[in-house]
């Protein structure tokens, strides 16, 4: 009797992830090698003349200031790279607005269940939510976490 | 004489025709081999089944469910290759078979990094092993503890194999070369910067050093001053952020290096080890 | 002697005959032998390789019901296009004609593009006769989807039962008035008070955090012109400035966000219950053989 309900556990739960097999897939190779902490992101955004100098702040900021004095960001992206990339995708004006509002944000402290977490443990709060386009607003529930 | 003749051909023809259809699922077999043996495991799989399902008197189930499991395990498919690999315990005929596929399973959740798992199958296995058993059960022990990040306790498990086993010899040096997380960040408190020197950051300790020691100058300068507020504002958004910075870094540091030391080990095993392997 | 000669004769004719037969099934890659074991393979979901089974038996032979399941898995499969062109290929068999149409639309439905799916309905002459109230029931649900359209009240009576048009007629009213938030009247309410846009948007403690700093980084100011402090004064004035700002863009930011919170909610609730209800599409006892 056992054995027949283990059969069909293990048939049922066959079927059920036959979704595997709805693509060809070939060999593949899984590393041994153990992840590496999560470096945080620099990314460079843009090539005109605001972009550009915002980057080379930000790029400064991190060297001297960001690099040394910890994690204290809770959120992804981070509060520099969000201020970057908000400038990058608006303007020097919207984007010091939207900064702004981050900071204050983050120094709410009842943070927790707001945001739906990254895969880093940060909050993620992408620039998307922040641009007053109603269409870029990128809507995840808070108890999901975010792989990308 | 030729009715006789006749009749014998007729049977023969009957007999023929019943043995063609075990032939016929042998030749099925040899085909999705051959299809395994060329790494097309996709449609390896697909054959195999295609042989199961043919296979009305079950006499090919244990080692077909044993293969497909082998070829999701190719492509990584580990919950699929679980699956069927449990499919072929219960069609396993004696407990060689068993323990065997129990092996595969213990393998499988090395491979996708569920060492807790992996571990609880191991014990379970212990209870009901003889003597030769628990040295490949203590092998795969060390395995996990390996993929865990635990290099001590793996070199523990490899010595019990073998006194001189390659693989304690791999452990142990990998446990050596590691950075004490925990010294780095002692020093830190004691001195910031230190633990970045410690694990060769030295940039970085000298910039935390620099930046601890102004702000402690001004905090302290402040109070000295009796500019309390000033004091406490220098004192904890400056000089305690740098401090507190300084240790994590410490922690950071070493335990990214930790994680390059064991890498190395890992992509050795990985790419040249020799002996059995996840 | 005779008789037992006769017998014996019968016997091997016999066994000849059925062992031939039996030959030609043991061929495994014998179209009906694929066949069966294509169908084995779609009742596991495995639909992939039911697909390939099916077509290497279509090769050989013809059946409406193969092509159906065929055109069934690539829909199952998420292939919705390729699924469309198949079951086209069905809408004038004799058989299966309006399932075809039904899982064509259906197909089309689940491409998730309801404007699309709506002005597909509204101009193809292939609505099936039998299945003509699940096209309407699709095309109901499609409207309460749709961001511009509204759903017909007095169809949904017609076409569902009291339970399910009790359910379906919430959702309606959800569509209908969402309870949305205005950016301007957050933006406005921060720009009064600071933080109090947030706390209309559902922001409360953002919006008490606001107020506070703001009220802060003011008070700063106003201490340091006081103690004629002239540059801390006014890097504080500058500061409390830019968050009084940045508190009415997050107003306003908020709200947007309230108002594609409150449309998210909607979408998700109203999923989960169609789902439970298969959409109100027939299940075929055919694809179960």
């Amino acid at each position: 009797m056992i054995r027949l309900i283990i059969i069909i556990l293990i048939i049922t739960a066959v079927s059920v992830n036959a979704q595997t097999d709805w693509q060809r897939w070939s060999a593949e190779e899984i590393s041994y090698e153990l992840k590496q902490t999560e470096k945080s992101t620099s990314n460079f955004y843009g090539s005109g003349f605001i972009s550009s100098s915002v980057s080379a702040l930000k790029n400064t900021y991190k060297f001297l200031i960001s690099d040394l004095d910890g994690d204290n960001c809770p959120f992804h992206p981070s509060c520099s790279n969000f201020f970057q990339q908000s400038v990058y995708e608006t303007n020097i004006f919207q984007g010091a607005l939207m900064f702004a509002d981050r900071f204050t944000r983050d120094l709410n402290i009842f943070k927790k269940g707001k945001y739906p977490q990254y895969k880093s443990g940060k909050y993620y709060d992408p620039v998307n939510n922040y641009k007053l386009s109603a269409n870029e607003i990128i809507i995840i529930p808070s108890n999901q976490i975010v792989n990308q | 004489m030729i009715k006789s003749v006749i009749n014998i051909i007729l049977i023969l023809f009957c007999c023929t025709n019943f043995l063609s259809a075990q032939d016929e699922l042998s030749r099925q077999l040899n085909f999705a081999d051959n299809l395994f043996e060329e790494g097309l495991y996709f449609d390896a799989i697909t054959e195999y089944k295609r042989l199961l399902f043919f296979d009305e008197n079950k006499k090919y189930d244990f080692d077909i469910n044993y293969k497909i499991a082998v070829c999701y395990k190719k492509g990584a498919k580990f919950d699929e290759s679980i699956k069927y690999f449990s499919l072929a315990a219960l069609s396993a005929q004696n407990e060689e078979d068993k323990f065997e596929i129990n092996l595969q399973i213990v393998r499988l959740n090395i491979l996708r990094k569920t060492t807790g798992r992996s571990l609880q199958l191991l014990n379970d296995l212990e209870t009901k092993s003889n003597y030769s058993q628990k040295k490949e059960i203590n092998y795969w022990r060390g395995w996990t503890y390996m993929f865990d990040d635990k290099w001590d306790s793996a070199a523990v498990y490899f010595n019990m194999v073998d006194y001189d086993h390659e693989l304690k010899n791999i452990a142990n040096r990998v446990e050596n070369d590691k950075y004490s997380v925990t010294f780095a960040k002692v020093i830190s408190y004691i001195l910031p910067g230190s633990g970045q020197f410690y694990t060769g950051n030295y940039l970085s300790g000298i910039m935390s050093l620099g930046w601890t020691a102004i702000w402690g100058y001004l905090t302290a300068d402040a109070f000295i001053d009796e500019r309390v507020f000033d004091g406490f504002a220098i004192g904890d958004l400056l000089f305690l952020r740098f401090y507190r910075g300084n240790i994590q870094n410490a922690e950071k540091f070493a335990v990214q290096e930790n994680i390059k030391i064991s890498n190395k080990a890992l992509r050795y095993l990985q790419n040249n080890y020799k002996g059995i392997k996840p | 002697m005779l008789n037992s000669n006769f017998i014996k004769s019968i016997l091997i004719v016999f066994l000849s005959a059925f062992a031939f037969t039996n030959g030609q099934t043991n061929d495994i890659f014998s179209p009906q032998n694929r066949l069966k074991f294509g169908n084995s393979l779609f009742y596991q979901k495995d639909y992939l390789r039911a697909i390939g089974e099916f077509k290497s038996y279509l090769n050989s032979e013809n059946n409406d019901t193969v092509k159906f399941k065929m055109a069934f898995a690539l829909s199952q499969m998420g292939r919705h296009i390729e699924a469309e062109d198949n079951f086209k290929g069905l809408f004038f068999t004799p058989d299966l004609s309006e399932e075809a149409k039904l899982e064509y639309f259906k197909s089309n439905f689940f491409r998730n593009d309801s404007k699309m799916f709506l002005q597909l309905i509204n101009n193809s002459p292939f609505i099936p006769e039998k299945y003509e109230r699940n096209i309407n029931q699709l095309k109901q649900i499609s409207m309460l989807t749709e961001e511009n359209s509204i759903p017909d009240t007095n169809e949904i009576k017609n076409l569902f039962s009291e339970i399910e048009k009790i359910e379906l007629m919430k959702f309606y009213f959800r569509k209908v008035n969402p309870e949305m938030k205005s950016p301007e009247t957050a933006a406005w309410l921060s720009a009064i008070i600071p933080g109090l846009g947030k706390i209309y948007a559902g922001e409360i403690g953002d919006g008490i955090t606001s107020f506070l700093f703001t009220g802060v980084l003011s008070f700063l100011a106003y201490d340091n012109f006081k103690a004629d402090h002239k540059f801390r004064a006014w890097l504080f004035t500058g500061l409390a400035a830019w968050f009084y700002g940045g508190n009415i863009y997050g107003s306003a930011a908020a709200a947007q966000n309230y108002n594609a919170g409150v449309k998210y909610g909607f979408d998700n609730d109203l999923k989960i219950y169609l789902n439970s209800k298969n959409y109100y599409l027939p299940e075929y006892e055919f694809l179960n053989k």
